[in-house]
């Protein structure tokens, strides 16, 4: 996979945010990766880790504070106007959390779906009609529902809309910041089946943010680690979760491990306004030693595809074995008109 | 399998109905918003009709004929609500005054709507410019009595009711400025507002596909309150001789003419009145029940977050 050019990269991104009585608030502090094509780089960290703005800055949301994005071998860190809408809007998607706030009340799911065709002014009236019907029946909708609004529809029919409105376009690179976090666990596995299906189909490449390390050992390739802003390990899904280099890495990873081989975070989360010198894992850090304090620990390569940062890298490893890969036991897709509508 | 329940379903969902037709139903289904739809149809068919309806010209002098009560109070000739002092038809010159008052009411309320509209979108989605610059404005705005700038704004650009019109839809934005401005501010902070930016949507777009219809209920409600307002406020002016200028006329200006006389003919002053206050009304149960058909109190059938 990484022997290709990546579909996107982005380097050193820093961002700051300015809040209330003139402070700054650094959300994302030097992180670099890239997205393989027809990967799935899984983004994990805890709440207010930065994940959300690394994605907003990757599609051109936000713009960083420094840094770079690249985007299918071009820059796009500072483009605007038309050749932001060519460059970026045309080639990156984004599905969002919550399905029934990332679609419009009063637009009818028809027009959801027709309206990337329309802003990029691909094909005619008749010819987006043709391809809406196309891709609700891709992503497992019945076409009828054209003509009804997103609150008629369940949790899992809006999320497809999501879904099928991102891949209008046919982009390279689709950013799912928690597209399954808002629904039933039952639906979770169909929209994780679909999402899976798409990409070996369309040979799409996905950043898929997500909390559930189920979810991320099953789905992602290759995946990114984030705390306080800083990437700390990224490598092959199967080795982090197996043998993760970083303490935090360790942690989580911990987690889907038997309960006694369980590794639980000492000490305080500290505020992202003050963040700790050095090494900012070092305050909930079991093996921190004095130079944590002092050195910033870079992220370095520490195996071929494997880089963490951490001055002790590997050396807390938790017990037993990685839990089994949870395939989500997605229910047979319900023939989308029998309706999910009560859920 | 998959085919009997697509082919059920393709008769079985039809395109919903639009929010338009949704809104005008559950305010059907209202007492006073009917009251008010059937009231407003026959005064907009009444005013639209008035070449058809009034049985003489509205302007013809007959000083033989003058101050002759209504033919039901047993006038003679035949008048339905009498004639004025100089002995002309007031239901003929209340349909006509019907007519001007209609128009100044609701080309004003909409032109107003329109702008208020506009700059509201402005002041939310540039919160921190625009918005700070028009909300400055809007406090100087309320802090003025409109009575006294009107007044003599009208005196400096002179009367005329087109004047005025275009001075009472300027000042009215503000009405709507506010409200919308916050409305704005909380919508485009909305995933579905982000969603249209990722797929290339341009601002005009996302300010009018994305942001305006999340806004447009309390817009259309105070256009249906404002609309009403309007009209008295044209009739107050025009008493002041601000307004509409002879021989044009609007309800306004017969009360003006008339209250003089008020005890020769109280008929030509009564019944213009009357008939403001029923537009007004009218208007006003209309706003209400748009209000109620915009924020029905069950609304929670599908989704709590949202709706
Ligand atoms: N617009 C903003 N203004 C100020 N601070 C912000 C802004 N957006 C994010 N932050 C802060 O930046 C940090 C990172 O936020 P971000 O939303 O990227 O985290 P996250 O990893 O996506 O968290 P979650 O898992 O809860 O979604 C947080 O401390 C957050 O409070
Ligand atoms: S650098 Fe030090 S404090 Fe930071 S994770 Fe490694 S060991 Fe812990
Ligand atoms: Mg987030």
């Amino acid at each position: 996979m990484s022997t290709h050019a990546p579909v996107a990269r982005v380097n050193g991104l820093v961002k700051d945010f300015r809040i209330p009585g003139g402070r700054v608030l650094r959300a994302v502090d030097g992180v670099s990766f890239e997205v393989g094509r027809g990967e799935t780089l899984g983004l994990v960290g805890e709440s207010g880790s930065g994940k959300s703005t690394v994605a907003r800055m990757l599609i051109r949301l936000d713009r960083p504070t420094a840094g770079s994005v690249e985007f299918e071998g071009a820059d796009i860190t500072a483009l605007r106007g038309a050749a932001l809408r060519r460059q970026v809007r045309r080639r990156m998607a984004m599905v969002f959390q919550s399905s029934s706030t990332s679609l419009n009340p009063y637009q009818r799911v028809g027009e959801v779906l027709a309206e990337p065709l329309r802003v990029h002014r691909v094909g005619e009236a008749g010819a987006r009609g043709r391809a809406v019907e196309t891709m609700m029946e891709r992503v497992g909708l019945d076409p009828a529902f054209a003509g009804r609004y997103p609150r008629e529809l369940s949790g899992g029919q809006r999320q497809r809309v999501g879904i099928a409105r991102a891949l209008m376009l046919d982009p390279s690179l689709i950013v799912a910041d928690e597209p399954t976090a808002s629904l039933d666990v039952s639906v979770q596995a169909q929209v994780v089946n679909l999402l899976q299906d798409l990409q070996r189909d369309l040979g799409l490449s996905y950043l898929f943010i997500t909390h559930d390390l189920g979810l991320v050992r099953h789905l992602s390739h290759r995946v990114a680690v984030m705390y306080l802003g800083r990437l700390v390990e990224v490598g092959d899904t199967a080795q982090v979760f197996a043998e993760p280099a970083h303490p935090y890495a360790a942690m989580l990873v911990s987690m889907r491990r038997q309960a006694e081989h369980r590794i639980l975070p000492a000490g305080e989360i500290p505020s992202p306004i003050d963040r700790p010198s050095g090494c900012v894992f070092r305050s909930r850090c079991p093996i921190a030693q004095a130079r944590c304090e002092r050195d910033v620990p870079p992220l370095v390569e520490i195996a071929p595809g494997r880089r963490a940062a951490c001055h002790f890298p590997g050396e807390l490893r938790p017990g037993g074995t990685d839990a089994p890969v949870h395939v989500p036991a997605a229910p047979p897709l319900v023939a989308p008109l029998t309706s999910q509508k009560g859920r | 399998m998959t085919t009997m329940a697509k082919t059920a379903g393709r008769t079985r969902a039809p395109r919903s109905r639009s929010r338009a037709a949704e809104t005008a139903r559950r305010a059907w289904s209202d007492a006073s918003g009917r009251i008010a739809m059937v009231l407003l149809a026959v005064l907009v068919l009444a005013a639209l009709l008035a070449p058809l309806l009034a049985p003489s010209d509205p302007a013809a002098q007959n000083l033989a004929a003058a101050s002759r009560p209504p033919s039901w109070l047993g006038g003679e000739g035949g008048h339905l609500l009498g004639t004025d002092t100089l002995g002309r038809d007031v239901f003929s010159r209340l349909l006509y005054g019907l007519r001007l008052s209609m128009v100044v009411g609701v080309v004003t309320a909409t032109a107003s709507a329109l702008f208020g509209l506009l700059l509201g979108l402005l002041a939310g989605y540039y919160e921190s410019t625009a918005g700070m610059v028009l909300m400055r404005l809007a406090d100087v705005q309320f802090a003025v009595p409109f009575v006294a700038v009107g007044v003599a704004l009208a005196a400096v650009v002179g009367p005329g009711v087109v004047k005025l019109m275009i001075i009472l839809a300027v000042w009215g934005w503000v009405n709507y400025a506010r409200t919308i401005a916050n409305s704005v501010s909380q919508v485009k902070r909305m995933e579905f507002v982000t969603a249209a930016r990722t797929i290339g949507a341009r601002t005009p777009a996302i300010l009018l596909r994305h942001i305006a219809p999340s806004v447009l209920g309390p817009v259309i409600i105070l256009w249906s309150t404002s609309a009403g307002v309007l009209v008295l406020v044209e009739s107050a002016l025009s008493m002041l001789g601000l307004g509409v200028q002879p021989p044009d006329f609007s309800l306004g200006s017969m009360l003006a003419d008339s209250r003089t006389t008020l005890r020769l003919a109280w008929w030509a002053t009564v019944f213009p009145g009357l008939a403001i206050m029923v537009v007004v009304v009218a208007f006003n149960l209309l706003g209400d029940a748009l209000r109620d058909a915009f924020n029905p109190s069950v609304r929670t059938e599908h989704d709590p977050e949202l709706w």
